[in-house]
């Protein structure tokens, strides 16, 4: 097992830097994802963790040792990939040994790990057959084994659950949670799926255009988010934005959305003692159809969107669309006038121009 | 489709039977103008020449006598027989594998990153788009006993006193044609080798560079089991093209000295046209004709096996396999995960990591690597260009320059009179342009007439049948015409020669541009459907299903969507059309005798038998006016060859 550091981490194709000066440090045994949209440079800095591409500037550390310069395997890093990458010429069961017999291995040893690595992810039956015979979730899992067979320090995956279906990716996920925690490998995962990575991760990294945004456990880049973009990307349905003034009256802050004026406790946004400009932040599942809460939107129902649990409303607020919740049991009508109840501890508010939190 | 009246009893069987026809009978009138070219063209002179093989045929009196496998007893124990056919093997190993390895580790550097990839991509193929006979001209220069361009080297750096005649013994003069036939073939494997490594997902090298393979055995392990389809096919055809090699022998060597370099294909030719025994001519040409069919058949099934584990054809044999799970396995993961979970720690063991290092590290590693392949570009590029450019350079050279003696490289100066003479013949001033010469502009416009021509029915009846086949190749009566059509392709375009040259005679078109047409067309027809055919695999069927839902008729969408859609493979066929009607040489030397028809090759050819000394500087001038087309078109759209044969030779 080993940590990984990242100091000052970037990699430019050209004149674009895929990755900017990224800082990181992933605790031994711990579980990372680098979450953002497509594009984002969060790829590209996996790669230059597992080696498969050679850092423009910075170094990259697995247990304060220097393996900036290091080939892939000198690394003891094994890698998932979105597209899985089994060998199609061989067996499953040369797929898994592969990388063992690359390592010199006794055969005795590959063997019994091979068996193991496929008993835990119910492999057994499959040794024989090669990737073209298998289902996609059935690839997925041996490209698992593969890397999980050389119990590696770092254990590194790529999109691994992008290409299966929905309800698959949702029970690999947790195979893949559970087995990282039997085994305490080191893991970064990337993916843009942000309710992945709440689910999967100790710490998520959101990154942005090569930057870092936030690196934090997930409910608190969830309930802290730092940024604007933070605040968008996470959660779904996204977050409701305003934009808004906001000043200081009697040690709170008012500010106007449609033709209601909502007080703030200070708490919420310390810094802001004059009246400014702002963007104001708030989920939809922290706007409750007609609850009693420390404040009240008014608005008027123009759709209904049941999802079991509970449904989506979109409510017309001073002409802007806002998203809330209510009881699937008792939605409003359409055209009906209600009033959403958020408690003001759950708003969020951002510089306009810096998107930073305020 | 289904009208009102399908609502009444009496009519819906009917409207329903109707309903399932349309469906192969338009993909099948599709292919009906193909395969009829091809098999009335190919097929009947193939019964033809089988039955020239069981006669005698008296050339004076035109009888034919009937004596059944005596032409085939008489050749097949002759030593003379059993020679050719050695060398004929020796040679086809030699150039396959030569080929092979060569195109291999072009495409090699040519898939690495470096500035200036493009253009080498592109280069690297002018040696493959120079017409045969030019090559055999050019190399025939090079080695030439006399004045060739390696005796003057030689001459030039004080090595030699005399020249030497590097084509005057056997062996040598053997394995310099295979040499040559490499140059010529190599950038075909390399364009297919590299359309395959192009296809290779990224992640596959990666993976195992992470498994900590080196680069020798990532290419051993990984990317030749990827390849293996791909070298097969290239196999196939090399191995064919090797089998046919003509042109060469015919510039180079005529078989000799004494029958050092008689070939098969050169043996049959000589007994057919030089002694005019056209019963033996036949059977040695059948004989060959089986030979290509065996090792074809051969091939395939010596790795049928790799072709059984490419998806497609494993979907397709065991689909079951893929379709099952989803559910059924994920549970006993969970069982295997969720149950015993403590125990699964103690059990995986923590392995050394690997402590293998690179030889070489980081800095020193990339620099020693970055200056080999600059090496090996710099390598391609001479290898490729500079036997182009030294013809160039030869067509510019006076006459008395090329044949001085002792032999120079250096030039006393440049001169275009060479062009004057081929593309003016009627005005210069200083001198007249020999016959032959002022033969060359009317043989440029054959040329151009038929390789138009033959490439414009190719685009028309090839799109329409390789559509077809990419749709429809589930009915039997598809999938077997498909094969058929592929079957004609190996079979070798010279036993097809004396009863072409026989049927054409008979209908009167010897000599004439459309005799060439129809002959270019049957022998390409087969390949340009195929390179289509993949192309059009690769392109949605929702394409044309949308267009059919927006109220396209079937032909309509054909029209309007795919062709459009398909345009880089089309364009791919059409190059490939186009090279090999403006190169072919030996069906132009047969089946035209005077300038009416004459292609430029064979008018280069000419020169040659007339071996004039004054003749050389046109001979070269046209020749370089022979590759530039082919070579200028090649260049032009190299992006669209390596696009249509990825998608077109893929799935082969």
């Amino acid at each position: 097992m080993a940590s990984v550091t990242l100091k000052q981490l970037t990699k430019a194709f050209a004149e674009v830097k895929a990755v900017d000066r990224l800082d990181l440090h992933v605790e031994d045994g711990e579980f990372l994802t680098l979450l953002g949209p497509s594009g984002c440079g969060k790829s590209t800095a996996l790669a230059c963790i597992a080696g498969l591409e050679r850092p423009t500037d910075g170094e990259i550390l697995f247990d304060s040792k220097a393996v900036t310069d290091f080939e892939p395997h000198e690394r003891n890093v094994a890698m998932v990939f979105q597209d899985y990458a089994l060998y199609p010429h061989m067996s499953v069961r040369e797929n898994m040994s592969f990388g063992l017999r690359q390592q010199r291995i006794a055969a005795g040893t590959i063997e019994r790990q091979v068996a193991t690595a496929a008993e835990m992810l119910g492999l057994g039956p499959l040794l024989e057959r090669r990737p073209a015979e298998l289902s996609g979730g059935q690839r997925q899992r041996v490209a698992v084994g593969r890397a999980v067979v050389r119990n590696p320090a770092v254990f590194l995956m790529d999109e691994p659950l992008s290409n299966l279906d929905a309800g698959l990716r949702v029970r690999t996920r947790t195979e893949i949670k559970r087995l990282q925690r039997d085994l305490g490998i080191t893991s970064v995962f990337v993916t843009h799926d942000q309710e992945e990575a709440m689910v999967l991760s100790d710490r998520v990294a959101v990154m942005r255009h090569g930057e870092l945004q936030q690196v934090g456990p997930p409910m608190e880049v969830y309930r802290q988010p730092a940024n604007l973009f933070v605040a968008a990307f996470i959660g779904s349905p996204a977050m409701n934005f305003f934009e808004v003034e906001v000043g200081r009256e009697n040690g709170r802050l008012l500010c106007d959305i449609g033709d209601t004026v909502l007080a703030i406790p200070r708490e919420v946004a310390p810094g802001i003692s004059d009246l400014r400009r702002a963007i104001l932040g708030v989920r939809p599942m922290d706007l409750v159809v007609g609850a009693e809460r420390d404040l009240a939107i008014r608005g008027e129902v123009f759709l209904v969107e049941p999802i079991g649990p509970i449904a989506y409303v979109d409510v017309d607020v001073g002409g802007r669309a806002v998203k809330a919740v209510a009881d699937p049991d008792r939605t409003p009508a359409i055209g009906e006038r209600i009033t959403l109840g958020c408690t003001a501890a759950r708003m969020h508010l951002f510089d306009p121009a810096s998107e930073a939190r305020l | 489709m289904s009208r009102p009246l399908s609502l009444v009893l009496p009519w819906r069987q009917q409207a329903a039977r109707r309903r399932d026809r349309p469906s192969i009978r338009l993909p099948f009138l599709l292919t009906l103008p193909t395969l009829l070219v091809v098999f009335l063209v190919i097929g009947i002179p193939l019964v033809y020449s089988l039955a020239l093989s069981l006669h005698r045929i008296n050339m004076l009196t035109q009888q034919w006598i009937f004596v059944g496998l005596q032409n085939y007893i008489d050749i097949l124990p002759n030593p003379e027989f059993i020679a050719a056919l050695g060398r004929t093997a020796y040679f086809a190993v030699v150039t396959v594998l030569g080929g092979l390895i060569l195109g291999m580790a072009m495409a090699l550097v040519l898939n690495a990153k470096f500035p200036g990839r493009d253009f080498l991509r592109s280069i690297v193929l002018i040696p493959w788009a120079m017409a045969p006979v030019a090559v055999g001209v050019l190399w025939g220069w090079m080695f030439n006993g006399e004045y060739g361009t390696l005796n003057a080297i030689l001459y030039d750096l004080g090595l030699i006193s005399k020249p030497i005649h590097w084509l005057g013994d056997g062996n040598t003069a053997f394995n310099l044609v295979a040499l040559v036939h490499v140059w010529n073939q190599a950038p075909l494997a390399s364009l297919l080798i590299l359309a395959g490594l192009q296809s290779m997902p990224d992640n596959l090298h990666h993976a195992a560079r992470i498994d900590g393979a080196g680069p020798v055995q990532r290419f051993f392990k990984i990317t030749v089991p990827w390849l293996r389809p791909m070298l097969l096919l290239i196999m196939i055809l090399t191995t064919i093209n090797s089998i046919m090699a003509f042109d060469l022998f015919w510039i180079m060597t005529r078989g000799g000295p004494g029958s050092a370099t008689t070939v098969f294909s050169w043996m049959g030719y000589a007994y057919a046209f030089q002694f005019f025994k056209f019963g033996e001519g036949a059977a040695i040409l059948y004989v060959l004709t089986m030979l290509c069919l065996v090792l074809a058949w051969l091939y395939l099934k010596l790795f049928i096996p790799t072709v059984g584990r490419s998806p497609n054809l494993a979907a397709a044999l065991g689909g079951n396999a893929a379709r099952e799970e989803s559910e059924g396995l994920t549970s006993s993961l969970v069982q295997a995960i969720a149950t015993p979970g403590t125990i699964l720690r103690t059990r995986l063991e923590r392995l050394p990591a690997l402590r293998r290092r690179s030889l070489l590290r980081g800095r020193t590693r990339r620099i020693v690597a970055g200056v080999g392949l600059a090496l090996a570009a710099l390598l391609i590029f001479v290898w490729s260009f500079g036997p182009f450019l030294w013809l160039v350079l030869m067509s510019v050279s006076s006459s008395a320059d090329l044949v001085r003696s002792p032999p120079s490289l250096i030039p006393s100066g440049l001169t275009f009179e060479n062009y004057r003479f081929v593309l003016f013949p009627g005005g210069v001033a200083d001198g007249q342009s020999s016959v032959q010469a002022t033969r060359v502009p009317y043989s440029i416009w054959n040329s151009l007439v038929v390789a138009t021509c033959v490439t414009a029915i190719n685009l028309v009846l090839g799109s329409l049948a390789g559509y077809a086949y990419a749709r429809h190749d589930k009915s039997r009566l598809m999938s077997g015409s498909l094969w058929a059509l592929m079957m004609t392709r190996m079979t070798p375009s010279l036993a097809l020669i004396l009863p072409f040259f026989i049927v054409f005679r008979t209908l009167g078109l010897i000599d004439t541009r459309t005799a060439l047409v129809i002959a270019y067309c049957s022998l390409i027809l087969p390949l340009s459907t195929w390179i289509m055919k993949g192309y059009f695999e690769g392109m949605p069927p929702n394409l044309e299903k949308a267009a059919l839902v927006d109220g396209c008729t079937r032909l309509q969408a054909i029209r309007k969507i795919v062709m459009p859609v398909a345009r880089p493979g089309i364009v791919a066929a059409g190059i490939f059309c186009f090279l090999v009607s403006w190169n072919e040489f030996i069906f132009a030397l047969i089946l035209t005798g005077t300038p009416n028809a004459q292609t430029i090759p064979v008018i280069i050819a000419g020169f040659l038998v007339q071996l004039r000394f004054y003749d050389y500087g046109p001979m070269f001038a046209a020749s370089v006016l022979a590759v530039i087309p082919p070579v200028v078109i090649t260049l032009a759209f190299q992006r669209y060859l390596v696009r249509g044969m990825l998608s077109g030779s893929l799935k082969g």
